[in-house]
């Protein structure tokens, strides 16, 4: 892949986290009930794996260069 | 590309366009016919909101599909698209009309055709059958970036783990999608069902159904580029959406029985809550 290409490595976590803002934390704090943002919480471990997967597509990035 | 590979990816995505095409139609224009539900209390139904609400899962599943194009290749990056939207689409409609048309199950579980229904879908601009395209499209980019991300996370681990943990993940997200999405603000799907055993307030079924198509999916689609190098694509292709619906039957199949074994013998429903959701 040309260096120029590789800033697609990240999006399926781009696409992910981005909807986990838009259906997940905006939609949350648009119900006005205080209980769904802090609910949010109980996704730590897939927000971890994401965090972790970009950490690695990083690291192998500047593997690369 | 071959021209084999580019006649299947077209038959694939002319047959998905037409039924989105001829669903929309008839979700919009004669609801009677699939007797869809009123949408009389439900937010943001206008046009404006209906559009966004189209929109921003489609630029989203856009993303996944840009990655899954340049890294898998045209062939894969379609049928992970046309696949998932097929598989998960599939199973919820089926699920979506035994509740539609659930006392016609009377004969063969009196506790199953005593229920309500099981849940349907409120707004969306376009459709496939009685699921938003939107749906079937955020179904697509979760599974493909949570498999996408199991599989960097356990590099050189068999494709059980690899699937297993990307059904977990996709699952782990919906235990806070579902609750905030049928929140009176948004009534974005709407729960009709009796079902006893609940997590969150959220049918137990649903979080077994996140976990399971995203990990047979997994399972299956990792075979495909075995089959697409033994019988070609159109073969391939085939095959893979057999087996899909052969898993679609067996998960339906043990969804149901579950569902009639669960209201025979749990009389007392039972709520795992979270600050009182």
């Amino acid at each position: 892949m040309e260096r120029k290409d590789n800033w697609t490595d990240y999006l399926p976590m781009l696409a992910f986290l981005g909807y986990w803002l838009y259906a997940g934390l905006l939609a949350a704090f648009m119900t006005g009930d205080p209980r769904l943002p802090r609910l949010g919480l109980i996704t730590l471990p897939v927000l971890a794996a994401m965090a972790e997967a970009l950490r690695r597509t990083a690291a192998a990035r500047r593997r690369k260069e | 590309m071959e021209t084999a590979e580019k006649r299947t990816l077209l038959a694939v995505a002319a047959l998905l366009g037409v039924t989105v095409l001829a669903s929309t139609v008839l979700h919009h224009a004669f609801p009677g016919v699939l007797d869809v539900p009123s949408n009389a209390g439900v937010p943001h139904t206008g046009l404006f909101s209906i559009f966004l609400l189209d929109l921003v899962p489609l630029l989203l599943a856009g993303l996944c599909f840009v990655h899954a194009w340049r890294r898998l290749g045209p062939y894969l990056a379609v049928m992970f698209l046309a696949g998932s939207f097929f598989f998960t689409g599939l199973e919820e409609n089926v699920w979506i009309f035994i509740g539609r048309y659930m006392h016609l199950l009377a004969a063969a579980s009196p506790e199953l055709g005593s229920g309500a229904g099981t849940y349907y879908f409120t707004r969306g601009g376009l459709w496939w059958f009685e699921i938003p395209v939107y749906i079937c499209l955020g179904w697509f980019f979760i599974a493909y970036s949570c498999v996408h991300v199991s599989n960097l996370l356990l590099r050189g681990r068999g494709i059980a783990a690899r699937a297993a943990l990307g059904g977990f993940l996709a699952m782990n997200f919906d235990l806070w999608l579902d609750p905030v999405q049928v929140h009176p603000a948004w009534r974005s799907w709407v729960w009709l069902t009796n079902e006893p055993v609940r997590v969150l307030s959220i049918p137990l079924t649903n979080f077994a159904g996140w976990f399971m198509l995203v990990f047979l999916f997994a399972l299956v689609f990792d075979g495909l580029p075995g089959l697409l190098e033994r019988l070609g694509p159109a073969k391939a292709a085939r095959r893979f959406f057999l087996t899909l619906i052969g898993l679609e039957a067996a998960l339906l199949a043990g969804f149901l029985v579950y569902g009639a074994l669960a209201l025979k013998f749990i009389k007392t429903p039972v709520n795992l809550t979270l600050w009182g959701i």
